[in-house]
């Protein structure tokens, strides 16, 4: 009897993906200081990371005529490539908040969102 | 021959073992330590360094905007080199080659995606060299 | 030698005279051939040969990709041109840089207006699949490709002329702009929801620093913060629906997804709610890029706070690109299981009429009413997308036919115009007499006769007074509701409701510019770039009414039989099948 080493199941990529996420939305929701909304942020777009490249492994050879190569047979990267993709744009979302956040700083004195409230109805 | 197809949670186990492993390592390496070692607190214990720079101050301090700007400048070639990785890949299957072959137009005869492939980096590399220059123009990178 | 204070100084003042460049040259200049000189054989096997053996026109199939993206690359070419003259000669950039911008703009209809003349003429021509089914050149697409340059033309010309913006960065401010519009003409023919994801986090992502200009002002630097952190919450919803989406149907392109969770629906039910959560997750990250009820909280906000031009183009311009996305993935990607989208769009669209209307009717500030006035019409705007989304239940091929589709597009084009016209007024108004407070627009037409009647023209038409484009709008975008196998009649009802309050709201600002007494006497006269750019409304209103036969064209050329809904790949007839 041999041992076959299987891969991990998807859907517990998928568990540890909603936590992370859930943790994500909990943290933008809750936290009034704009650094700790950007972590969280993080933690959200970290989330849709691994479901990308989770269900990349899911997908992997299923790859059609038209999507970046017309070869056939090949092993579909879209989902990990989708991946850097999003860890790009988070990185450029990072830079311009914390810009914006010490611009607001400057103004304002402080980087609680409760504080930075001349604009409403 | 019989193959053993594990049940999820026992595949998924080595990611325990893992855990346990480093936590393992961690508290053993404490442990010994602490059963073998001197114990003589206070004095220069408490300090950062115990053999280096005197501190001037403590840790919690403003520190300069400047840092921002550089740490900004890295990311920005920090995270566009991912995209060079999968470029690579990419390329190692579709790199320009010469065709020779009777009957063949030329080049293009093949599915070859060279010449755009490579151009396409040529302008990712221009584009980012551009951002770079620009904040060198502006005096990003002086430390005033 | 000694290395004095002296050395220093002098090693010091070359370092600060910026005395880089011609080193820098002569580095590139030296690499440059080193690599030329090492790579001889390489580069003219691979970069000449080719060039010199290949015939033409098999040349320009092969990059017929990259022809049909000569828009963007104008475009493109303009900001990175803008961004040189910025570096080289900086702080002189309050003219030049504008210029260059409205120059590469105009430019770059020629391509747009060549290709459609190239795909009525001969249908096949250009359309299909590019990049790897990236991008989809479709006539709807060039149409709204079109209708973009124009509105960015409007925020170009308010930019140049508005007293708000720092002189210091103006290069950097329409760069900027450039990018964001490179980026907003992709996402009108973007069929892949990677390109879709990307493409709106760079608008967005431009859109928040661009809220953010005025340094100075507090206002601005909030509105961008709180446009930055709901919009970045909402973009990780869009990219976790996405997500959820992709690991259902296997692909990220809209034509192979329509399919394929048609085909995962068939074999298994037990994933419908799955479809459900990630429709739901991708309407919460889109709806607020259109800013459309429950997620429209950042809108007035950032209205008030950015500059006009900005805030006419956000008004207008990713609003259209965003209205393709909603075109493209909602009757296109997921037009098989609409089921499940149409009864969250119903709410949407109700929430947003409504909501729209009831706070614009208390707004004193002009911009926060123009902002709660786009909420409301993009809620009659998705009228037209829940009608055709009810078609698409039964024939999802469709309702890309459908009456809705089209009515959503013509009302979008019209909000477009209709809208830039009133912000050039505000603009304007806000020139003259330093702010956009309703007491500012008071007594307008003893102040300016011009611009009061040109704000009349545009208010009555968005408030949808019969004889003019606005009410046409509605009725489109109304008709749909009745047909048939659609009948919505209590949305129908919802909506004339609304337009009655509407017409309420817009009214209020007509009394105030023509009953009420001005707060100072003194005229003025808008300079002539103004006097230019009040041309356009009348005249889309003059050809719409009277000689309605090249709108009619625009429309019938941008509707029904010519969107790609049929997975056409025309490109294989082509040695490298489109790209």
């Amino acid at each position: 009897m041999t041992y076959q080493p299987i891969p991990v199941p998807i859907h517990f990529y998928i568990y540890l993906a909603t936590l992370l996420f859930a943790i994500g939305i909990f943290g933008c929701l809750s936290r009034r200081n704009a650094i700790a909304i950007l972590m969280s942020l993080e933690l959200m777009f970290n989330a849709c990371n691994i479901i990308l490249v989770a269900f990349c492994q899911r997908w992997g050879i299923t790859f059609t005529l038209q999507s970046f190569s017309r070869a056939q047979d090949i092993e579909s990267p879209v989902g990990q490539i989708y991946a850097v993709f999003v860890i790009t744009i988070a990185a450029a979302e990072a830079a311009v908040g914390l810009a914006l956040v010490i611009a607001a700083y400057r103004h304002y004195k402080s980087i609680n969102m409760d504080d930075i409230n001349i604009l409403k109805w | 021959m019989q193959t053993y197809i594990p049940p999820d949670y026992i595949s998924f186990s080595w990611v325990l073992f893992f855990g346990v492993g480093a936590l393992a390592f961690a508290c053993v390496g404490l442990g010994v330590s602490w059963l073998v070692r001197y114990k003589q607190p206070g004095g220069r214990k408490y300090e950062t360094y115990e053999c280096a720079e005197e501190p001037i101050g403590p840790a919690w301090i403003r520190f300069n905007l400047r840092y921002y700007y550089f740490a900004l400048l890295f990311l920005l070639f920090d995270v566009e080199i991912a995209f060079f990785y999968p470029w690579a890949v990419a390329f190692q299957s579709m790199k320009p080659r010469f065709s020779h072959a009777a009957g063949t137009i030329g080049f293009f005869e093949e599915y070859n995606f060279g010449f755009a492939i490579f151009g396409e980096m040529l302008f990712f590399i221009f584009l980012l060299t551009l951002a770079w220059a620009y904040a060198w123009r502006k005096g990003y990178l002086k430390w005033e | 030698m000694e290395n004095g204070p002296e050395q220093d100084r002098k090693e010091l003042r070359l370092y600060e005279a910026g005395n880089w460049f011609p080193p820098l040259m002569a580095g590139i200049l030296v690499v440059t051939g080193l690599l030329v000189y090492l790579n001889y054989e390489f580069i003219v096997h691979h970069f000449y040969l080719p060039f010199i053996s290949t015939p033409l026109e098999v040349f320009a199939s092969t990059y017929r990709a990259y022809f049909l993206l000569l828009p963007e690359m104008l475009d493109l070419a303009g900001g990175i041109l803008i961004l040189l003259m910025d570096m080289i000669r900086p702080n002189k950039n309050r003219l030049r840089a504008p210029l260059t911008a409205q120059v590469t703009l105009i430019l770059s209809y020629f391509p747009v207006i060549f290709t459609m003349y190239l795909t009525t003429r001969y249908f096949n021509a250009a359309l299909g699949q590019y990049w790897g089914g990236l991008e989809t050149i479709d006539p709807f697409s060039l149409f709204l490709k079109s209708i973009v340059l124009l509105t960015v033309n409007y925020v170009v010309v308010i930019a140049m002329r508005s007293k708000e913006l720092p002189e210091k960065f103006s290069g950097e401010f329409y760069a900027f702009l450039m990018f964001a519009v490179v980026a907003v003409e992709c996402v009108v023919s973007s069929s892949d929801i990677l390109a879709i994801f990307l493409l709106t986090e760079f608008v967005a992502i431009t859109s928040y620093i661009l809220v953010g200009w005025l340094k100075n002002r507090p206002t601005s630097t909030e509105a961008a913060l709180k446009y930055f952190l709901l919009g970045s919450m909402s973009s990780a919803f869009m990219v976790f629906g996405f997500a959820i989406m992709y690991g259902l149907s296997g692909t990220t392109n809209l034509y192979e997804m329509k399919v394929a969770l048609h085909e995962v629906r068939m074999q298994d039910p037990s994933m419908v709610p799955v479809m459900l959560l990630s429709t739901l997750f991708f309407m919460v990250g889109i709806g607020f890029k259109l800013a459309i009820a429950p997620f429209h909280m950042y809108l007035p906000d950032v209205f008030e706070g950015a500059p006009t031009a900005i805030a006419t183009f956000l008004s207008v311009t990713p609003k259209l690109a965003t209205t393709a996305v909603f075109i493209r993935v909602f009757l296109l990607g997921l037009s098989t299981v609409a089921d499940l989208w149409v009864p969250m769009m119903l709410i949407c669209a109700v929430l947003s009429m409504t909501i729209g209307n009831l706070f614009a009717i208390r707004q004193t500030n002009m911009k926060r009413f123009l902002a709660f006035s786009s909420i409301t019409h993009m809620g009659y705007m998705l009228l037209g997308l829940c009608a055709a989304g009810v078609i698409a239940k039964t024939n999802s091929n469709a309702a890309i036919q459908s009456l809705g589709y089209f009515g959503m597009l013509h009302y979008m084009v019209i909000y477009a115009i209709m809208n830039t016209g009133i912000f050039l007024i505000v603009s304007v108004v806000e020139h003259h007499s330093g702010g956009s407070h309703l007491d500012h627009f008071k007594g307008l037409v003893h102040r300016a006769p011009p611009s009061a009647y040109t704000m009349l023209v545009c208010l009555l038409s968005l408030a949808g007074i019969p004889p003019l484009a606005g009410f046409m709008a509605k009725f489109f975008v109304m008709w749909p509701l009745f047909e048939p196998n659609v009948e919505l009649y209590p949305l129908a009802i919802i909506a004339i409701l609304n337009m009655v309050v509407s017409a309420y709201i817009y009214l209020r600002i007509i009394k105030a510019m023509f009953l009420d007494k001005p707060m100072v006497e003194e005229r003025f006269y808008p300079d002539t770039t103004y006097r230019y750019a009040m041309i356009p409304p009348f005249a889309f209103l003059a050809l719409y009414l009277f000689g309605g036969y090249l709108i009619r064209w625009a429309y019938a050329y941008a509707s029904s039989s010519y969107f790609l809904t049929i997975n056409i790949y025309f490109g294989s007839s082509g040695p490298t099948g489109g790209l």
